[in-house]
């Protein structure tokens, strides 16, 4: 066949290559589309901060339900969606991505993704997209990385980044930055050897990866006693961050296992419960902080980083804000990792203090035992992965976390929780349930910090514990929701509630605010369900 | 043809006709891939008229011989994505 007839007809075939609809330099920029969300957590600095003030501390109070969209899925849904140019893309747990009008809730196409069996700690569940041009990235719970097509939903390519009967998944969102995708995976519970790898985001080929756990010959590696390095865990399961000013990507590790019984693992077991900072090109660590070493607690750091250019004792530093699982909040120098500040925001007693390099002095006997140990925090944590927010309007960092503690035993090789606290080890959930805890027990909260001092300025508690992340706007908003099933509205400076919704499941999720034609739209998950808000 | 594969064509009240692929549509909007690769979505109370229209693609009647369009055929069927 003549090769210019077949041009013709594959000419004919295709429609028209629109213009790619996001760059990477539109990833660096957000805020030139303040109606845009165009990664988890908007920006790379992971603020969560809308310049968006359409809806304000003024008439927020007025808000109403604009659509709500059910997915197919009985899994917790714990995705932020992205919006672009009017088009919402969100993932229906575990790996089904929607493409939505963002204005009206309608469905344009779905891409289904059947996972083959994999095992997942907490549910088979998904956080969200990245997308770069005209392609959303997905991680799958088979612990494959995905390109998608976000015009047609259709398959551009499919990296196997782990081996899913090896105890791998995925359920974090990807991050994008210039052309490559970053993706870590779970499975630090099951007890894998974490790490974190890019890979080319037009091909998915595979351009670097970094294990979170030295091997021989590589500085660290004598942290981990015997062969305990080969399924140390430290896996990567939560958004990045990244500085686009020192070309760093930041990422946070999960807990060392075995989880709760450190035996087996002496040594600190770098870089499991740390926080890597590695050049965004290469892979290479330039600076790590560990906030537990060896752990015996399951506190996992793999919560959201957050970075703020602030002053700080006077001067301009370019920071990272982190509210740790292990009770202890951080403010830490993002360009060198110098400890700067560090101190407990929830009841703390398996440390009690720093050394000058920021090491924590461990409290003897905070480690399950047989007999049982009462450690705060529990197991869970006082925060686990839902994503904080800053606003560079108040100054104020946003953190939904909970209070609590627990007596942890070591029975077997998984521990139990006895004497108080027992039904607080829910790993979150889908539906309400009646809530009789006691006074003892757990309760959540929304505090707004003030990163100098890392000292309260108000609180706003929950009638439960909360799974929910933070939004902050332009508008002197925040929003948070909790186990409860209540998303609220809270006065950026005074933690005043200014409005709340009920919306019959828990929500396990940060919410997102986008515009579409100049109205300012809310989004947040609860339950199985997306329900989106705006003014009249 | 599969009923997403057709072109559809959208007509609003204000004269601005949209062709493209229908995506979805239900009582109240139509949602569509136009021919730009842009994803739109339409009130139905916003459009003065809709409907399914001819394809754009050309006929290749009297262009291609019997053999030429199994060649097509034979290659358009060759072409393999990832796995769905």
């Amino acid at each position: 066949m003549k090769m210019q007839t077949l041009k013709l007809c594959l000419l004919l075939l295709a429609s028209a290559a629109a213009n790619a609809q996001v760059t990477s330099e539109q990833l660096l920029k957000p805020d030139a589309q303040p109606g845009n969300w165009l990664s988890y957590s908007r920006d790379y600095s992971n603020q969560r901060h809308s310049p968006l003030d359409q809806v304000n501390a003024g008439n927020v109070g007025k808000l109403q339900l604009q659509w709500v969209w059910q997915a197919h899925s009985l899994e917790k849904f714990e995705a932020t969606a992205l919006v672009v140019n009017g088009v919402l893309y969100t993932v229906q747990a575990p790996n089904d991505v929607v493409a939505l009008d963002a204005a009206t809730g309608r469905i344009f196409w779905t891409y289904s993704w059947q996972p083959a069996p994999a095992r997942t700690c907490c549910g088979r569940v998904n956080r969200g997209l990245a997308i770069l041009g005209d392609t959303l990235f997905m991680g799958t719970v088979d612990a494959h990385l995905l390109a998608i097509d976000a015009k047609s939903g259709q398959l551009l390519w499919d990296t196997v980044v782990a081996d899913a009967a090896a105890q791998y998944s995925i359920t974090m969102p990807p991050m994008v930055v210039k052309d490559k995708v970053y993706i870590g995976t779970a499975g630090g519970d099951a007890g894998i050897r974490g790490f974190v790898a890019a890979y080319d985001a037009k091909t998915g080929a595979e351009v670097w990866k970094f294990y979170t756990i030295p091997g021989p010959g590589e500085v660290g590696h004598d942290t981990w006693s015997g062969d305990s390095w080969r399924k140390g865990g430290a896996s990567i399961w939560n958004a990045g961050a990244y500085d686009p000013e020192s070309n760093l990507v930041y990422f946070g590790t999960g807990n060392p296992a075995p989880d709760w019984d450190g035996r087996t693992r002496l040594g600190d077991n770098l870089y499991s419960d740390s926080v890597l900072a590695l050049d965004a090109d290469t892979g290479k660590l330039k600076w790590h902080y560990q906030f537990t070493p060896h752990d015996e607690l399951d506190y996992d750091s793999t919560q959201v980083p957050v970075l703020a250019d602030m002053s700080w004792q006077g001067k301009p530093r370019k920071v990272m804000l982190w509210a740790n699982r292990n009770g202890l909040m951080y403010v830490l120098d993002r360009i060198t990792g110098e400890f700067l500040l560090g101190k407990p925001y929830v009841e703390v007693n398996w440390m009690d203090g720093f050394d000058s390099k920021g090491r924590p002095h461990r409290v003897p006997g905070m480690v399950p035992t047989p007999q049982g140990t009462l450690v705060r925090p529990h197991v869970h944590g006082a925060i686990n992965w839902a994503p904080p927010a800053y606003s560079p309007k108040t100054h104020l960092f946003y953190v939904a976390h909970w209070e609590h503690s627990g007596i942890v035993a070591i029975e077997g090789q998984f521990p139990q929780s006895v004497g108080i606290n027992t039904r607080q080890t829910t790993m979150g959930d889908v539906t309400l349930e009646p809530f009789l805890n006691n006074d003892d027990e757990a309760r959540g909260v929304i505090r707004a910090y003030d990163p100098a001092t890392l000292k309260p300025v108000w609180e706003y508690p929950l009638g439960n514990i909360t799974w929910g992340g933070m939004l902050s706007t332009a508008g002197d908003v925040v929003f948070g929701g909790g186990k409860d099933g209540y998303f609220v509205a809270l006065d950026a400076r005074t933690g005043k509630l200014l409005w709340k919704a009920a919306l019959g499941g828990q929500v396990n999720a940060g919410a997102m605010t986008y515009a579409v034609n100049g109205k300012q739209y809310v989004a947040i998950a609860a339950g199985t369900a997306l329900f989106v808000f705006a003014l009249p | 043809m599969q009923p997403n594969n057709r072109s559809y064509s959208v007509t609003t009240r204000d004269g601005q006709r949209t062709s493209g692929r229908l995506l979805n549509h239900d009582a109240y909007s139509v949602q569509l891939l136009d021919s730009n690769e842009q994803l739109r979505s339409f009130a139905r109370a916003d459009l003065a008229s809709e409907g399914f229209i001819p394809s754009p693609m050309p006929s290749v009647r009297g262009k291609l011989n019997a053999a030429e369009l199994a060649d097509l055929v034979s290659y358009l069927v060759s072409l393999r994505g990832p796995k769905p």
